[in-house]
Parts: C-alpha cells; sequence; structure tokens
C-alpha cells in the first residue's frame, strides 16, 4: 500500500500582536513582514488587547525588535507590540548591586554599571540591548 | 580540525567578514579590520583564541558582521551559513550575537544536518534566544544561559527575556534545578547546560552534575563580557575533545580564576580577564583536565 507522507509545516509560535489604528495599516504591515519571510498571520485581537481597530497581526516576540526596525525603514504605522501570553507584561523587575564605589544595575538580561563618584558608565549595556524591547529606542 | 565562531558586532560599518582573528589586547583583528574588545561576540572569540593558541590548536575561523540591530548584519550571517555549513562541516558551530529570526533558525539547523559529520552545536545570547523560541533548543549540544536566561528558557510562554514571567524570574539562585527541569520539560534547553552565575552549574540531560562557586568574584558580573568569555572558553575546550561536562566546568573554573588573577572590579575590562588565562592554563589546567602536555600545532 502506498503510504503519502504530507510535508509537516512548522507551527506557527506567535505570542504577540502588533495593533494598529486602520484596518488598511495591518494589511500593510502583514505584507511587508511576509515579504521579508517572516512567519505572521492577521487575527482578532482580544478585547481587553484592543486598541485601533479589530484587525492586528501576530507574531513572534523573539522576532520584535527586527519587525519594528523593518517597519521603521519601509514606513510602516502601527500602535503598540503586546504580548499574547505570560505575564502580559514587560519585565521591569530591577536590581541593584552595589560594589566599594560602583553600583550595577540589572533589568531582566540588561546590565549597566556607573561609577557611584563620578556617574561614568564603566560598562554599557551589551549587544542584548539590541534586540531588547527593554532598551527600545522609544 | 575546524571551529567556526559566529555573531554580530555592534560596528555597522563592519561587512561580513570571514577569516582567521588575532587577540590583540584591547582589540581584536580580524583581517584588516579592528574590532574592540569590550563584549560580546569579541569577548566570546577572544577567549577561544586564548584558549586554542595555549592548546596549540589551529585558531577558530571567525564570521562577522556589524549589526545595529537593524537585522541586515544577521540575516547575512545566517544566510552565509546555511549555505555553507554543509561544506565547511565544521567540529564546532558556536552562534552568538544576531537579531533572532526563526525561520532562519530553522534552515540553519536544517542546514546542519546535512553537515558530513555533524558539528558540537553551541548557542549562547540572541542565538540560543531564537533556538528555543523556534523549538530547536534539544539539537544544540551547549547553552550557556545566566540566571535570567535559565529563567526564559523555563518559561513556557516566553520568546523573548524580557516578557518571562515574573514568578519565575524573581527567583533566587537556589531555584535553577527547578527551573533546569522545566526547561528540560519543555524541550527547550540543550544536552548540556551551563548555568553562569553566582554559582555556575553544569547540568547534563536535566541533571545537574556540578556546580562551581570558587573562587568567588562578584565584581565579575559587573564586568561586560565575563558570561561571553566562558562561552568562547567552553567552545574552545569542546574543540579540543574534553568531554562537554568537562569542558564547562574548566570554562566556570578558569573564568573565576581570571577574575581573581586580574584582582577584577567593576571598571575592569574583559580584555584584562582574558589576557590572565595562558597564566591559569599554565598554573590549574593540568590539575583541572588531566591534560598535562600541550603537543606542538596538532
Amino acid at each position: 500500500m502506498m503510504v503519502f507522507k504530507r510535508k509537516k509545516k512548522p507551527s506557527f509560535e506567535g505570542g504577540g500582536l502588533l495593533l494598529f489604528e486602520k484596518v488598511e495599516e495591518a494589511i500593510r504591515a502583514e505584507k511587508a513582514l511576509k515579504g521579508e519571510n517572516y512567519r505572521v498571520k492577521l487575527v482578532a485581537p482580544p478585547p481587553a488587547l484592543r486598541k485601533g481597530c479589530d484587525l492586528a497581526v501576530e507574531i513572534n516576540l523573539v522576532e520584535q525588535m527586527g519587525i519594528e526596525r523593518l517597519f521603521k525603514q519601509k514606513d510602516v504605522a502601527y500602535l503598540e507590540v503586546v504580548p499574547l501570553k505570560g505575564d502580559g507584561e514587560l519585565l521591569e523587575i530591577v536590581k541593584l548591586t552595589n560594589f566599594e564605589d560602583a553600583t550595577m544595575v540589572k533589568a531582566g538580561n540588561m546590565k549597566v554599571t556607573f561609577d557611584r563618584n563620578t556617574g561614568i558608565i564603566l560598562m554599557p549595556p551589551g549587544e542584548d540591548a539590541l534586540i531588547s524591547p527593554i532598551f527600545m529606542p522609544n | 580540525m575546524t571551529m567556526l565562531i559566529s555573531g554580530t558586532v555592534p560596528i555597522k560599518a563592519l561587512p561580513l567578514t570571514s577569516g582567521e582573528a588575532r587577540f590583540e589586547g584591547e582589540f581584536l583583528r580580524l583581517n584588516d579590520f579592528k574590532i574592540p574588545c569590550s563584549q560580546g561576540t569579541a569577548a566570546l572569540i577572544s577567549a577561544a583564541l586564548a584558549t586554542t593558541d595555549y592548546l596549540k590548536l589551529d585558531p577558530p575561523k571567525v564570521l562577522l558582521v556589524g549589526d545595529n540591530g537593524e537585522g541586515m548584519g544577521s540575516r547575512l550571517i545566517y544566510e552565509y551559513l546555511i549555505k555553507n555549513t554543509p561544506d565547511l562541516s565544521p567540529d564546532v558551530l558556536a552562534l552568538h550575537y544576531c537579531l533572532p529570526d526563526m525561520a532562519l533558525m530553522r534552515r540553519l539547523c536544517e542546514s546542519v544536518e546535512r553537515c558530513s559529520k555533524r558539528p558540537i552545536m553551541i548557542a549562547d545570547a540572541s542565538s540560543m534566544y531564537a533556538a528555543k523560541a523556534a523549538g530547536q533548543a534539544a539539537k544544540f549540544d551547549i547553552f550557556t544561559p545566566d540566571a535570567t536566561e535559565i529563567a526564559f528558557l523555563a518559561d513556557p510562554d516566553a520568546t523573548h527575556p524580557a516578557y518571562i514571567n515574573k514568578h519565575l524570574f524573581d527567583t533566587d539562585i537556589t531555584r535553577t534545578h527547578e527551573l533546569v527541569t522545566a526547561a528540560y520539560q519543555l524541550k527547550s534547553a540543550a544536552k548540556l547546560l551551563l548555568v553562569k552565575g553566582e554559582i555556575d552549574y553544569v547540568v547534563k540531560e536535566g541533571q545537574i552534575i556540578d556546580t562551581i562557586t570558587e573562587p568567588n568574584i562578584p565584581e565579575l558580573e559587573a564586568i561586560g563580557g565575563t558570561g561571553d568569555t566562558i562561552t568562547g572558553l567552553v567552545a574552545a575546550f569542546a574543540y579540543a575533545e574534553l568531554e562537554l561536562h568537562e569542558a564547562a566546568i574548566i570554562a566556570a573554573r578558569a573564568n573565576r580564576m581570571a577574575g581573581k588573577y586580574a584582582q577584577a572590579t567593576p571598571g575592569t575590562r574583559v580584555w584584562q580577564i582574558i589576557s590572565q588565562f595562558p597564566a591559569i592554563f599554565k598554573e590549574y589546567l593540568c590539575e583541572w583536565s588531566g591534560v598535562c602536555y600541550v603537543a606542538p600545532n596538532r
């Protein structure tokens, strides 16, 4: 008996929603993202998260920074990104560690160390900051 | 034997560049480029170079590109690796900073499966995030998360360390065992984990097999790049064909000892830590690994 095997399509993980003011912005955003091979889908946002229009684009949050930078390059408008799962909020737990003359500030996986006497930053955030919503430019 | 280390550096003007790098103290030299050895991938590579130099191994092949977070450089790295990894067939492939792209990470893992011999796969930082988010973590041999990142791996819903469940994040180091167990249950962990922190945990297939606590140098955490150096050391010791758990244990010990030798303060630079490695190896590597003779240029 011949068995036909269907190639399994990787499942879509999602995890984040891009919200838009207008429906046409959501459609334009989806097109821009699919054009760059991002795996996204148009969805209706849950009422609790809804802002602007009734259409949102579901994304994976790990790709948030790349997506937002793509939007900036392509001048795609959006309102904000919200997480669908988990705590639902950006981690804002800040921990301070004091050394003799310096303080280290940790927020999530980001760290900055500065000299308390001079205010000079001894350790700026590393490359992680470039992909962290905690350090988003806006 | 070849080891390939790839990642981005925050210098937008650096084109996709491959070659053999050289550790020159404050800088890493790659072809005609001088890259500050301040933290991140440059620190990882420099630590690996200090190790391969000492062990008289061929230096790692390095693939670097500038990316200030816009993602173009990261995509070039992914595309290069997807295309060339089967031909390069490195013995060790270490992936570091790269803007996470799950589709490209999946394609890279498929490409690795076409290698004539499967490389030892190591991921840290954002490559580790991408591997977890893309469901590819179990294909990796070593992850080197810190305390926050192990909480991220243990969180079924988190696809970025910035969105970890507070319950998991607001934790102390004694809960590492619980987080490690959760990460393995979720298939979000590599075969071996080196969890970097106040206590370093070496975890094999879900079991904590060793902890490293001495010397205790809290200042190391305040110095950028001292987690990256551990990953570079692990990669180099794996390349030197130590058992992976041994590579992890020795890497953690060497990094701590280098902090002690450098009399680390929060103002110390990571290259000053890396500069201590040859002296550490000379003093301790035989005792720690049983490798007491280094053959000239294998």
